[in-house]
């Protein structure tokens, strides 16, 4: 990575590089990134998967995964290679361990900047018309992909912790004017 | 070689379980815990040559395992391989402090695998 700022490039290039080495290297699959969506809220209306984590250190927030049920299974049945035609425990455990390796290795790749961050189990639930908020109305950023005709997002909100360091508040505002709408 | 796997995740075990065997590596039976509570449990009965063990876990995680079986008289001695995404972070750097002889990082590829189990054969053969 050569950008020594946190801006919404970075994010996006550790996010699509980790999101890709996962498919990858345990499901042998090729995925696309698509256009970012900042300040989306994270909605599965109809059936679907959300996975999430928390983040700590300098910087706070989540992390996680979304995607409707059909993604989900082929996501699984593609790891474990075997067909899930229903969300059942095995789907959300694969769900779960996919967004626990891809925010884990965005979370190290963008340590260098935020300094070390630690990272919580994974907790995935499945059902319908889930959106997801926060006590602090943090802004969430979406990173949309596809493959073979399915789509998924991977989300991140992250903030400055409660002290806030030097960096993390020149990262925080430069983060901050890259949100804003055009 | 007898293994035990211990993460929390079924999915990564059976997975784990399936790149061993595809990397072509002599393994006999392979035992799963789900954390390091049930690795310990699992211990009293079954005797592996090698665990193979998740850092970031509910329950007991994979430092604590670590230092229990460091404090074991019986269990000190078996070699440990630590699971992580947390590559060339401070927890993996720990775990090699508290003696785990090597580290996997995940999303794990069979050539690592490979190449983590041969440079444990090759430290068991210059020590025995």
């Amino acid at each position: 990575m050569t950008t020594q700022k946190l801006d919404l490039n970075c994010l996006t290039e550790a996010m699509s590089a980790a999101a890709l080495e996962v498919f990858g290297s345990m499901m042998g699959i090729a995925i696309e990134p698509e256009k970012i969506e900042p300040g989306q809220a994270t909605a599965v209306k109809d059936h679907g998967v959300l996975s999430l984590l928390g983040i700590t250190g300098e910087w706070t927030g989540n992390g996680g995964l979304s995607c409707s049920a059909d993604c989900a299974c082929w996501m699984a049945s593609q790891m474990m290679l075997c067909e899930f035609p229903e969300v059942n425990d095995e789907v959300r455990d694969a769900v779960g361990e996919i967004t626990n390796m891809i925010v884990g290795s965005f979370k190290n790749s963008i340590s260098n900047l935020t300094g070390p961050l630690g990272m919580s189990t994974p907790t995935v639930i499945s059902g319908q018309g889930m959106t997801t908020t926060n006590s602090e109305s943090r802004e969430w950023i979406a990173f949309p992909f596809h493959s073979e005709g399915h789509s998924f997002r991977m989300i991140v909100q992250l903030q400055p912790a409660g002290r806030v360091t030097s960096r993390a508040h020149d990262a925080m505002q430069h983060l901050h004017g890259a949100l804003q709408p055009a | 070689m007898d293994i035990l796997i211990v993460d929390d995740s079924l999915v990564l075990r059976k997975i784990l379980q399936r790149v061993i065997r595809n990397a072509g590596i002599n393994v006999g039976q392979i035992q799963e815990a789900g954390d390091g509570q049930a690795a310990l449990q699992c211990l009293d009965a079954f005797k592996p040559d090698l665990i193979l063990s998740d850092i970031n876990m509910p329950i007991m995680d994979g430092l604590e395992l670590l230092k229990r079986l460091k404090a074991s008289d019986s269990l000190k001695s078996l070699p440990v391989i630590m699971i992580s995404t947390e590559a060339s972070t401070e927890r993996v750097m720990e775990s090699i402090k508290l003696g785990a002889c090597n580290f996997i990082r995940k999303p794990f590829i069979e050539d690592d695998i490979r190449e983590k189990f041969d440079s444990l054969a090759k430290t068991t053969v210059r020590k025995g």
